[in-house]
C-alpha cells in the first residue's frame, strides 16, 4: 500500500507542536483539480503532515508531470 | 492559432519535397533512395524501388537517356550520379521474389491500345493492374515498336523479351499485325470509330509516324492536340502518348530525340487519365507534379567536395558490386535540413519543421490524446536562428509562440514550464527592485537607464558604473529604472502578466516625462522594439561606443564574440560592440554562427526551465566551437556558459573590470545571490544618490541560513532560493507548525508561499542562525486530512 | 483479507448503492435514446444490490431481471425488491435463451470480466432490434492504454481500452452502435481513488497511469441487427 514510500524510514518523527507520534491516514492530495486520497504520517491531533523526500521528488512529480500533460 | 498561419509556414518547409533527381525524371524514380540502399550493399532494396516507378526496368535501365543527370547536385562536385549503371546493377545483384503481379479485380470496361511501343505497354501494363480489360493493337509481328531499334550490345534480346513477359502475366490480348492507320480514305478514321464503339477508351500510342495519326485535331506545329495534364485529345475518349506526339506532319522527316522514360511517363500520366475517365471522376483534380518538373527542394552543397566516379562510365558499362556501392556511395542525399544542422532543440526531436508543425496543430486541436507536443512547444528558444538559415523563411520561434498562445488560451499550459522565471519577473518588479527616478537634483529625465534585471542580478556593480558613465555623457539628465522589461511573459505566452508589467512601466515612464530608454540588456531591447513602439529606445552600447573613452587592455589572445540571439537583426549593436573591444586593443575571431546567424545560449523562451538536456546541449554545442575566450553581452549568456565551465567575460569586464583577477573563470551567480544581488543594488542607489530608505523587510528575511556546500548545490539545483527557506524556517518558528525527529533533533517543516510547498530540515545554532541539511518542493497541494 | 472489489463495504456509503460514475443520470442519457415500451424484458448484467433494476422498472413499467456474480449483493437485492428476478451469475455465462431480452445494460461492470466472452453473451440473449446499454471507463488516449495495462491486476481501470477497441469488440458481435457519448466529467465527481484503498494499488501509480491514459467514462447503445 505504500510502496511510495518507507513509514519504517520515518519512526523516529513526531509533531513538535502536539509532542506526539506522527501516523499513517488518510491525506487527501490534489494537483489541478484532480483529487485523492494517499497514506501519510500525519499529527493525529493538528493534521501536520510529512511528505518524504523521495515522495516529493519521486512519484509526486511524476503524477504533477501527467497531470499536466493531460 | 490560426490553423491558415500555421498551414502556410508547414507548406513553406520543403524538407519533403522531391530530391532533384526524381523530379527531373518523368517517371519520378526514387535515385536517391536506390543509392542509399546500395551503398548499404542491399541490391534487393534498391531494385524494389526502381521496380515501383519503372513498369520495364530491364529495358529502361539500358536505354534510359537520364534526365536525372542534368539536375543531379553532385554535377559540379565531380559529376552526377550515374543512375542507369546503378539500375543496371540493381537488376543483377537484387532478387526479387517471384510473387504473382498483383492486380485489382476485373472491371467490365475495356480499354484499346494502339501501339505495343513503350507507351502502349505502360497504358496497357498500369490499366491491366487497375483491372481494366486492355487490348493492345500492333501493326507489327512483335510488341516493342522502336525498342527493336536499340543496339542488342545495348539492349540484349532476352533482356527486352524478359521485361515484356508482364504483358502476358497480366491477361492483356495482344492483336498483332493490326494497323490503325493514318486519317484518310480507307476507312481508317471509320476505325477508330469502330474502336471507339467497341472500346470505353483508347490509348494512341503508334510511335513517330505521323501518317499513322488518325482523325485527331492537331496544333499549330502540326503535331496532335492534346491536353498538357490529361493527355487527352480532341477525341474525348482517345488519349495520346509517346513519339506520336513529338512528331510533326509538317516536319515528318525531321530526326526525333527518343526518350524511353518520358514515354513510360507519358504512358503513366495517360493511364491515370484514362482510369478516371473510365470512373468519371475528375481528370485533373489534386494532379500535380507529374512528369519532370524542378523540385523546390534545397540542398546546401556548400561543404560538399567533387568526388569522381570510380569508372567511366556509359550504358554499356556493367559494375561489379564494389564499384556499384562506391558509385552510390557518391550521392549525396540530398535534402535540406539548413535548420537542424543548426540547431540541438530542432536536432533532439528527430524531425523537421513540416512534421514538427503538423504535430504542434495536433497537439493543440487534440482532445483525447496525450500532449506529448507540449514539451516540444516550450523548448524553444525562439531565437530566429531557423528562420535566418532556411530558404523559405520558415520560423519555428512564431510558430511555438503562437502555440504557446492558445495553449495559455486553452487553459492548458503546464505550470511547471515557466513558473519559476514568471515569479522571478514578480520579483523584478517588486519593491524590492523596482525603481523609477530621475538623476539626483533634477524632476524629470531625457533620458533614462534600463539595465535589466539580468545584469543587476549578477553584477550589481557594473549598473551603478554604467550609470555613472551615463550621467557623465548626458550632463546628469539620465534617469533610471530598475525593473523587468517583461521578457518572461512573453515567451511564456502570459499576455496578462506582460501587460501588467508594461503598464506600470507606462505609468513610470510618463512620471518622468517620457525620456529616450538606453538599453544595455539585449532581450530588453529586443522586448521594446516588439511591443514597446512609441517608446524611444538607444543602445547603451552605441552610446558607449560613441560616448566611451578606453584604455587598451591585456588581452593574452585573440577573444571570440558571442552575439546574444535577441541581437540578431541588431546590426549596429554587434558592429559598436566590435569597436569597442578594437578600441581596447582585442583581437577578434569570429564565430561562424555570429551576427544574425548567432545561437541562442538556451535563455531564450525560457528553454532552460521548460527542458533542461536540451537547453544543456545548446550551451554545450556553443562552447565547444572555440577554444578562445569567448566575449559576450549579456549578463546570462555569460553565466550559462561560465556555469559548464567555459571562460567567458562579459564586455564590461574589459571596460570596468579589475584587471588582476581572472574574471573568465569566475563562477556563475545563483538565483538566490541574484535577488539578493538585486536588492542591494537598490538599496545601494536609493541611499547613495537619492538618500532614500527601502521598504521594511519581510518578517522571514531576518531568518539567517548556514547552507553548507552540498546543500547549497542541492538547492540551486533544485530552484529553491533562499527567500523561500527563510518563509519555511519562519513560518514553522513563528507557529510552532513543524516536526522533529528524536534520534536526530531536526526539524522538519513546510510552507506554501505561492503555488509551490517547500520542505526545509533544520537545525537552530546558538547564535539563532539555522543550519539547513536538506530542502526540496512539490507542486502537489497537501490537504490537512480526509475524514475517516 | 482479500475481498471482492465491489463488494468492500467502501461502496455502503455510496448514496442509492449506485457504484457508478455519473449513477442513474448516465442511465437514464442513454434510454432516452432507446425506444423502451411497457412490458418489455429488461437484462441488467452486473446489477449489484439492484437500484437500477428498481428504478427502471419503476419507471418503464417493464418487466426486470437482474443478475451479478456476487451472491453478496443479490441476496440484498433479493431482500429489498422481492418482486424482481435476481440471479447470481457471472456475465460470461448467461443462463437465457437466446434472444429473450429487449434491452441489454451493461453498466460499469465490462471491465471487470472477460469483455469478449461477456460481450457475445449480451449480443446472444438480445432480440433482434433489442438495444444493448453500456457505460464504462475507456482510455481517451490510446497510446496510454500500455500504462494502465502496467498496474496490478484485478483493476477494472487497469483493464480500460479505447474507444476503437470498445467499437470494434461490439461490432464484432453483431450489434450496431448507434450512440456513443463521452460523459467523462463525470468520473470527476466520483472518487475513483478510494477504489485504490479497496483495490491494493499505489494511488500514484494509479494516477500516473490513468492521466498518460486520459481515463475517461462514456456510455452506447447499440442494436441487434
Amino acid at each position: 500500500m505504500t510502496e511510495y514510500f518507507d513509514p519504517a524510514k520515518y519512526e523516529g518523527w513526531v509533531c513538535a507542536d502536539c509532542n506526539i507520534p506522527l501516523q499513517l491516514s488518510k491525506v487527501d492530495v490534489s494537483y489541478l483539480g484532480n483529487s485523492f486520497p494517499v497514506d501519510l504520517l500525519k499529527c493525529p491531533n493538528c493534521g501536520l503532515v510529512l511528505i518524504p523526500e523521495e515522495l516529493a521528488l519521486g512519484k509526486m512529480a511524476e503524477v504533477e508531470k501527467a497531470l499536466e500533460d493531460k | 492559432m490560426d490553423q491558415k498561419q500555421l498551414r502556410e509556414q508547414e507548406n513553406r518547409c520543403i524538407q519533403e519535397q522531391a530530391p532533384a533527381c526524381t523530379a527531373a525524371c518523368p517517371a519520378h524514380v526514387d535515385a536517391r533512395g536506390m543509392a542509399a540502399e546500395i551503398a548499404k550493399g542491399d541490391f534487393t532494396a534498391a531494385l524494389k524501388l526502381y521496380r515501383k516507378a519503372v513498369p520495364f526496368p530491364g529495358i529502361i535501365s539500358r536505354i534510359c537517356d537520364q534526365p536525372c543527370k542534368t539536375a543531379c547536385s553532385r554535377k559540379d562536385f565531380g559529376g552526377s550520379i550515374e543512375m542507369a549503371a546503378l539500375e543496371r546493377a540493381a537488376l543483377e545483384f537484387g532478387a526479387l521474389a517471384d510473387e504473382p503481379v498483383k492486380r485489382l479485380p476485373k472491371k467490365s470496361k475495356t480499354v484499346a491500345v494502339i501501339g505495343g511501343g513503350i507507351s502502349g505497354l505502360t497504358v496497357a501494363h498500369d490499366l491491366a493492374r487497375k483491372g481494366w480489360g486492355v487490348v493492345i493493337f500492333e501493326a507489327g509481328d512483335r510488341l516493342g515498336g522502336g525498342l527493336w531499334k536499340s543496339p542488342p550490345d545495348l539492349l540484349p534480346r532476352d533482356v527486352l523479351v524478359n521485361d515484356l513477359k508482364i504483358i502476358e502475366e497480366l491477361e492483356i490480348e495482344v492483336r498483332l499485325n493490326m494497323s490503325v492507320g493514318g486519317s484518310g480514305a480507307n476507312g481508317h478514321g471509320t476505325f477508330l470509330g469502330r474502336l471507339s464503339e467497341e472500346f470505353d477508351a483508347i490509348f494512341l500510342g503508334v510511335g513517330p509516324h505521323s501518317s499513322e495519326i488518325p482523325d485527331l485535331q492537331m496544333n499549330d506545329n502540326g503535331q496532335i492536340a492534346i491536353d498538357p495534364l490529361t493527355f487527352q485529345t480532341s477525341n474525348e475518349k482517345v488519349f495520346a502518348g509517346g513519339d506520336v506526339l513529338r512528331v510533326s506532319t509538317l516536319h515528318p522527316n525531321r530526326e526525333l530525340k527518343h526518350s524511353a522514360i518520358l514515354s513510360i511517363s507519358d504512358g503513366r500520366r495517360a493511364a491515370v487519365s484514362i482510369d478516371r475517365y473510365l470512373q468519371k471522376v475528375s481528370l485533373t483534380a489534386s494532379r500535380v507534379n507529374e512528369g519532370s518538373y524542378e523540385t523546390k527542394l534545397y540542398t546546401n552543397t556548400s561543404q560538399t567536395i567533387s568526388q569522381t566516379p570510380l569508372l567511366e562510365t556509359d550504358l554499356s558499362t556493367r559494375y561489379n558490386i564494389e564499384v556499384a556501392e562506391t558509385e552510390a556511395a557518391r550521392c549525396i542525399q540530398c535534402e535540406c535540413l539548413e535548420c537542424v544542422k543548426v540547431c540541438p532543440y530542432l536536432e533532439h526531436y528527430k524531425g523537421y519543421p513540416k512534421k514538427y508543425i503538423r504535430e504542434t496543430y495536433n497537439n493543440l486541436a487534440i482532445v483525447m490524446g496525450t500532449r506529448h507536443s507540449n514539451q516540444f512547444i516550450n523548448t524553444c528558444a525562439l531565437c530566429g536562428l531557423c528562420a535566418e538559415v532556411c530558404p523559405t523563411d520558415v520560423n519555428m520561434g512564431e510558430v511555438c509562440h503562437e502555440a504557446r498562445s492558445t495553449m495559455v488560451d486553452q487553459k492548458r499550459m503546464p505550470p511547471s514550464a515557466h513558473d519559476f522565471a514568471l515569479r522571478d519577473m514578480a520579483f523584478s518588479n517588486g519593491e524590492k527592485f523596482a525603481l523609477a527616478h530621475s538623476a539626483p537634483g533634477l524632476d524629470s529625465a531625457s533620458y533614462v537607464f534600463f539595465p535589466g534585471c539580468q545584469l543587476s542580478g549578477s553584477s550589481p556593480e557594473y549598473v551603478e558604473k554604467s550609470y555613472s558613465f551615463l550621467r557623465e555623457t548626458f550632463n546628469n539628465d539620465v534617469g533610471l529604472m530598475l525593473r523587468c522589461c517583461g521578457a518572461p511573459a512573453d515567451w511564456a505566452a502570459r499576455k496578462d502578466l506582460f501587460a501588467q508589467s508594461q503598464a506600470e512601466f507606462y505609468a513610470e515612464h510618463e512620471k518622468l516625462g517620457k525620456p529616450k530608454v538606453i538599453l544595455s540588456c539585449s532581450s530588453c531591447y529586443q522586448m521594446f522594439q516588439k511591443h514597446y513602439p512609441d517608446v524611444e529606445i538607444v543602445s547603451f552600447w552605441d552610446v558607449m561606443n560613441e560616448h566611451g573613452k578606453f584604455t587598451k587592455k591585456e588581452f593574452a589572445a585573440p577573444i571570440t564574440i558571442h552575439d546574444p540571439c535577441s541581437t540578431r537583426y541588431e546590426s549596429h549593436i554587434h558592429d559598436s560592440i566590435r569597436d569597442i573591444i578594437t578600441k581596447m586593443g582585442g583581437e577578434i575571431q569570429e564565430l561562424p554562427l555570429s551576427r544574425e546567424k548567432t545561437e541562442c545560449c538556451s535563455f531564450g523562451g525560457v528553454m532552460w526551465l521548460a527542458n533542461r538536456p536540451v537547453a544543456e546541449k545548446m550551451v554545450q554545442r556553443r562552447i565547444s566551437e572555440s577554444e578562445l575566450d569567448y566575449v559576450t553581452y549579456c549578463a546570462m549568456c555569460r553565466d550559462f556558459f561560465a556555469r559548464k565551465g567555459k571562460r567567458t567575460l562579459h564586455i564590461f569586464d574589459y571596460i570596468f573590470g579589475e584587471e588582476k583577477s581572472d574574471l573568465a573563470a569566475a563562477p556563475a551567480v545563483g538565483f538566490s545571490q541574484r535577488h539578493e544581488n538585486r536588492a542591494r543594488l537598490k538599496e545601494k542607489l536609493l541611499r547613495d544618490l537619492w538618500s532614500e530608505t527601502m521598504p521594511d523587510s519581510g518578517a522571514f528575511e531576518s531568518i539567517r541560513l548556514v547552507l553548507p556546500e552540498d546543500v547549497e548545490k542541492q538547492v540551486e539545483d533544485r530552484l529553491i532560493l533562499v527567500e523561500d527557506m527563510q518563509k519555511v524556517i519562519e513560518y514553522a518558528e513563528r507557529t510552532g507548525k513543524r516536526m522533529l525527529n528524536n534520534s536526530t533533533k531536526h526539524f522538519l517543516a513546510y510552507f506554501k508561499p505561492n503555488s509551490v510547498t517547500y520542505w526545509v530540515e533544520y537545525t537552530k545554532n546558538d547564535d539563532g542562525s539555522f543550519l539547513v541539511y536538506k530542502a526540496y518542493s512539490h507542486r502537489m497541494e497537501v490537504g490537512i486530512g480526509a475524514s475517516k | 483479507m482479500q475481498i471482492p472489489l465491489y463488494e468492500h463495504p467502501f461502496w455502503q456509503s455510496i448514496p442509492e448503492q449506485v457504484m457508478r460514475p455519473g449513477g442513474l443520470t448516465v442511465t437514464e442519457q442513454a434510454l432516452a435514446c432507446c425506444d423502451i415500451q411497457a412490458g418489455m424484458r429488461v437484462l441488467d448484467v452486473g446489477c449489484g444490490a439492484g437500484a437500477t433494476l428498481r428504478h427502471v422498472t419503476a419507471k418503464y413499467g417493464v418487466a426486470g431481471v437482474g443478475v451479478d456474480v456476487s451472491a453478496e449483493l443479490v441476496a440484498r437485492a433479493r431482500q429489498t425488491s422481492p418482486q424482481l428476478s435476481w440471479m447470481r451469475s457471472r456475465s460470461e455465462t448467461l443462463s437465457f435463451a437466446n434472444e429473450s431480452m429487449d434491452v441489454v445494460l451493461s453498466e460499469c461492470t465490462l471491465s471487470i470480466f472477460e469483455m469478449d466472452k461477456a460481450l457475445s453473451e449480451c449480443a446472444r440473449v438480445l432480440k433482434r432490434g433489442g438495444y444493448f446499454v453500456v457505460s464504462d471507463l475507456y482510455a481517451r488516449n490510446e497510446n496510454g492504454v500500455e500504462a494502465l495495462r502496467q498496474l496490478p491486476r484485478g483493476t477494472c481501470i487497469g483493464a480500460a481500452i479505447s474507444q476503437k477497441q470498445i467499437l470494434a469488440k461490439i461490432e464484432q458481435c453483431g450489434l450496431r452502435v448507434e450512440v456513443w457519448q463521452d460523459v467523462s466529467e463525470k468520473l470527476k465527481e466520483f472518487s475513483i481513488c478510494t477504489l485504490t484503498t479497496a483495490a491494493q494499488v499505489d494511488p500514484f501509480d494509479l494516477h500516473i497511469a490513468a492521466a498518460k491514459a486520459k481515463l475517461g467514462y462514456y456510455f452506447l447503445v447499440a442494436r441487434k441487427n
